[in-house]
């Protein structure tokens, strides 16, 4: 697989394995991973825009903490994104857009209460020019 | 990632392994389990992470686990360590997400006939009066930030003063339903925003409750002590502190990786991250920490009230006549300051208990007056077709005081939607005398029996290890969930 996401079986909690031509590319892909268990992207419109910039320790910090971000936005600010671009990727610093709307329960169910993004055995490697990084949530 | 090293290990006592000293360990592990728990356990990574802990600054004593550990992030799901009150670390991911996720267990005067007719009107009056599943709240209670801080702050007594429950239930709960040190001003804002409108609430996922009734003692003295007696109706509630925990704790865990590299604390695994208890940042963490946990005390409680609120409003009992009363809460997601015994001194530890309970035994002055004789009530739940279990601690020194929390998973969600194919889980459960009502269908394929071990393996190794001994057995009869 050169760009996707596939979601991982884990015993107790849930994960995604994704795929990316690119690390901007990777990180759009575990965006699309993380929506695909937390709803039906289907359903969601993307009507309104909003910047999302996160700072961590390094790509995988990185990572954890903008998945963290979407998380927060669908669970505590009930903002349900469906896609995102991420305008910039340096080792410490991200700048994206999400779009997306208001969570509508007529319309919106959340299927999954992920408790959180975890750092568990994360590394982003590269391979022969594709990016493949596993994110593990706590559920 | 967690070091590829693979673990030696011996068994020293029927249900008592060793793990040496080795690489940069600063002392031995302890896995509490049988022979053939221990072949499951092996299976996964967890004994890396039992070694890994035993890595940590401060650790005193053994790096435990308990006969139902498996792999968490960090520390595995089942461990317990103590760390030196001034020269240790305190880590969150050594709590989890769910900051004291926990379990309470009432007991009532009523029998299992006196109900059996009204199963159906008691599970759908619990599922009405109890939001469950995800984004579920009840309207008439979301907090501003100064009842949010006298909730936090206060914890369990809070609730009792805006009439959830009554006075005597703040005896039957670990620390009274308050951790000392709770601070509001160490939760961020987003962690109040995340749970403001989550207290009293189940959430999803394996927290539930549960009707059912004791159909085996095995120690009558203590079951007496306890005020269990066979045939007799009780009711578990398993939640935590819904999302305002898990906010404290993810938010905490990327302040730790910094604080870490800045005390120079080498990490086998990012998510053991930790800090210097006495440091600024270690001292934070405590004081959010210690607000979390209370909250979910509130949670637990506010819970339990809308509980005897269905018994009263269903069965058309008044409070004396159905008698539901707390037998105890205990916490299995914690870190606290206790004192123990290590090497014949007194010290004082941080323990983390992560999916472990608190397993005081006879005598210890935070047992309940009422249960002192005997020792502290552990609550030990089990999957919703089977039972649960209460034990009573016998106050153990090599795991601090501590025991096992549940059953564990041994099937996925995915596998276990596969297993169950075309099944109805609702209709299997109705057969064997069980009512039981969630918010999703999902829900009850994911958490239907065999997806999860089989409690009693894991209560056995307790009782035979001498952590904790067999009490009671419970078996379910309604249950809601998420």
């Amino acid at each position: 697989m050169e760009s996707g996401f596939r979601p991982i079986d884990h015993t107790a909690d849930a994960g995604i394995e994704a795929f990316g031509r690119s690390p901007e590319e990777l990180f759009e892909q575990h965006f699309r991973g993380l929506i695909s268990l937390l709803a039906d992207p289907r359903a969601i419109r993307p009507l309104e825009e909003r910047a999302v910039e996160v700072d961590g320790a390094d790509r995988e910090d990185l990572l954890v903490r903008w998945l963290g971000e979407v998380l927060y936005l669908v669970l505590a600010e009930s903002w349900l994104p469906c896609e995102a671009r991420v305008l910039d990727l340096g080792e410490e610093r991200i700048r994206s857009v999400l779009r997306g709307e208001p969570f509508d329960p007529a319309r919106h169910s959340v299927k999954l209460e992920v408790k959180a993004v975890t750092h568990h055995g994360l590394r982003i490697v590269e391979d022969g020019g594709v990016w493949r990084a596993c994110v593990i949530f706590d559920l | 990632m967690a070091k590829e090293v693979s673990i030696s290990y011996e068994r020293v006592a029927p249900c008592v392994y060793r793990i040496p000293k080795s690489g940069a360990m600063r002392t031995e592990g302890r896995v509490y389990a049988t022979p053939a728990l221990m072949e499951s356990i092996q299976a996964d990574k967890s004994l890396d992470q039992v070694a890994n802990v035993a890595c940590l600054p401060g650790i005193v004593g053994t790096s435990n686990a308990m006969p139902d550990i498996h792999w968490g992030y960090g520390f595995p799901i089942g461990g317990v360590a103590g760390f030196d009150a001034e020269e240790g670390v305190i880590s969150p991911g050594g709590v989890g997400y769910d900051i004291n996720c926990g379990v309470r267990l009432l007991a009532s005067d009523l029998r299992r006939e006196d109900i059996a007719e009204k199963l159906d009107d008691l599970t759908s009056g619990l599922f009405r009066n109890i939001p469950t599943g995800v984004g579920s709240r009840r309207k008439d209670l979301k907090l501003g930030p100064s009842e949010c801080r006298k909730a936090v702050e206060d914890g369990a007594r809070w609730a009792v003063s805006q009439g959830f429950g009554v006075r005597e239930d703040l005896d039957y709960i670990e620390e009274n339903g308050t951790i000392e040190g709770a601070d509001f001003d160490a939760v961020s804002e987003r962690a109040f925003e995340r749970g403001r409108s989550q207290l009293g609430t189940l959430g999803s996922g394996n927290h539930f409750v549960e009707i059912g009734y004791a159909d085996e003692i095995y120690d009558e003295a203590v079951a007496r002590a306890f005020g269990l007696a066979i045939g007799q109706v009780t009711a578990i509630i398993h939640t935590g502190s819904r999302g305002f925990g898990y906010q404290i704790c993810d938010e905490t865990i990327h302040l730790m990786i910094k604080a870490a590299q800045k005390y120079g604390i080498s990490l086998p695994d990012r998510q053991l991250c930790c800090a210097p208890i006495g440091s600024p940042e270690g001292r934070r963490y405590f004081a959010a920490m210690a607000s979390a946990a209370n909250f979910a005390f509130v949670n637990r409680q506010i819970i339990a009230h809308w509980v005897r609120e269905t018994f009263e409003g269903v069965l058309g009992l008044a409070p004396r006549e159905h008698g539901l009363r707390l037998i105890y809460d205990v916490c299995h997601n914690i870190a606290k300051f206790e004192e123990h015994l290590i090497d014949g001194r007194r010290r004082k530890l941080c323990v983390h208990r992560k999916g472990a309970t608190r397993a005081f035994g006879p005598g210890h002055p935070s047992v309940p007056e009422a249960h002192r004789a005997v020792g502290q009530p552990v609550l030990v739940p089990g999957d919703m077709g089977r039972y649960s279990y209460v034990l009573v601690g016998c106050g153990a020194e090599d795991t601090l005081g501590s025991a096992c929390h549940g059953a564990g998973r041994v099937l996925s969600r995915t596998q276990a939607v596969k297993r169950a194919g075309r099944r109805s889980i609702v209709r299997e459960l109705r057969d064997k005398g069980i009512v039981i009502q969630a918010s999703s269908r999902e829900t009850v394929t994911e958490e239907m029996p065999e997806a999860y071990k089989d409690v009693s393996d894991v209560v056995d190794a307790v009782h035979g290890a001498g952590l904790a001994k067999k009490v009671a057995r419970l078996r379910p009869l309604a249950v809601i969930k998420g």
